[in-house]
């Protein structure tokens, strides 16, 4: 198996074919899964299907101009990210502006110099590659290396939304760990980050299609797609007897435990969004906790009404 | 390169039908389209006059009104020209 990255691929929408037939020969040998598109609306469709790093963009196209391609890439959520270089024939500099203006990274004039056309190229690949890298860094947690806050909210209310759409079911574990105050006020900081830090391990070492996050303090947040509630309950059980049973590097008589509250869909009404299925994954952790901790509790739909109704 | 460049020389005649089909029928959206793919290939391709030429007739199409069918008649003339010869001058190449 190859560690090597996938190729970036780039997208040339051009209306010519000598256009196509020249890119394709032109940027043989430079690391790209080239794709191309002779019109506006196929360009758009294979935006959004291949996601490419790189989008060469003629301004004269047939049923709508690159000035307007590049407005519905740039107002899509999916496709406002890829990099957009003009590659034209019109040489006009207020249209340069403009493309600039609209979000266009590059300008490249047709007829294309062959190495100013793959030095551009790199540079917009290379400006992507930097965004892409801050974007992930900024959804890392530092000292877990989990998915953070910001990343457990969006990624959630994207799962929800397509477990939603299609009627499959999503299931949401909230873990706490017991008594972190006193562990870090008994042995130090130092061990409480370790503490933290080995939580993670164990919470991310499950089924690869789960997502781990950091919810901020000791409390993580674990999604759980296409996955019923009883299924969520035994991942939840597994996680906390490892948690349980873990033994500490310079602490063997210490055990740490923690408490787990599982909710899914059936767990909140149809209507509602998916911070409910936060709250009553919460509101499971919270009765473990009641309940003595170092346990795993189930949201229902009919116990969040009781407690919601003041019962 | 060369068996695109091959291509495109080979496919000379057709464009050359293509641009004049067009002329004839006033159908000014398709011959400007022709024009501006003309202009943004052929360099590319080793043909920088035929690049040239076609700049001359898109800016005449472009400043069109009553005079582009006799002034514009001149500039495609010379782009047909241009594109005639570099398709008789490939078939003189050894293949």
């Amino acid at each position: 198996m190859s560690d090597e990255a996938p190729s970036p691929r780039l997208l040339a929408i051009d209306d010519s074919e000598l256009i196509h037939r020249l890119l394709q020969v032109r940027l043989q040998g430079e690391r790209l899964e080239l794709h191309g598109a002779l019109s506006a609306q196929e360009g758009l469709q294979k935006a959004r299907e291949l996601m490419p790093e790189v989008i060469l963009l003629d301004i004269e196209l047939d049923t709508m101009d690159g000035f307007e391609v590049l407005a519905h890439l740039k107002s899509d959520p999916k496709t406002q990210d890829i990099a957009v270089i003009f590659i034209s024939a019109v040489s006009d500099t207020m249209d340069r502006v403009r493309g600039l203006d609209l979000g266009a990274v590059d300008f490249i004039a047709k007829p294309f110099e062959v190495a100013e056309l793959k030095a551009r190229v790199r540079s917009a690949l290379r400006m992507q590659h930097l965004v892409k890298m801050l974007e992930y860094r900024a959804q890392i947690d530092s000292l877990s290396g989990l998915w953070n806050r910001r990343y457990f909210d969006q990624r959630l209310q994207q799962e929800w939304s397509e477990a939603r759409r299609h009627g499959r079911s999503l299931s949401l574990i909230m873990c706490d760990v017991d008594r972190f105050k006193r562990l870090n006020d008994q042995f130090g900081h130092p061990f409480g980050d370790q503490v933290i830090e080995r939580v993670a391990q164990i919470l991310s070492g499950g089924r690869g299609s789960d997502i781990t996050c950091r919810y901020g303090g000791e409390e993580f947040g674990v999604i759980l797609p296409s996955t019923a509630a009883d299924r969520a309950l035994e991942v939840a059980e597994r996680h906390r007897v490892a948690i349980e049973s873990h033994t500490w590097s310079g602490h063997d008589d210490v055990i740490v435990t923690s408490s787990f509250g599982v909710a899914d869909l059936t767990s909140v009404p149809t209507d509602v969004g998916m911070e409910q299925l936060v709250q009553a994954a919460d509101m499971a952790l919270y009765r473990a906790k009641q309940s003595g901790r170092n346990r795993v509790e189930l949201a229902t739909h009919k116990r969040i009404e009781a407690t919601e109704s003041g019962g | 390169m060369r068996p695109i460049v091959a291509m495109f020389l080979g496919e000379l005649p057709r464009r050359v039908r293509d641009f004049q089909a067009a002329f004839e029928t006033s159908d000014l959206v398709l011959f400007r389209r022709l024009t501006h793919q003309m202009k943004g290939a052929a360099g590319g391709y080793g043909y920088p006059s035929i690049t040239q030429a076609a700049i001359a007739l898109e800016r005449c199409v472009d400043m069109s009104g009553d005079t582009w069918t006799r002034t514009c008649r001149v500039h495609l003339d010379a782009l047909v020209l241009l594109l005639r010869r570099a398709h008789a001058a490939a078939a003189l190449l050894p293949q």
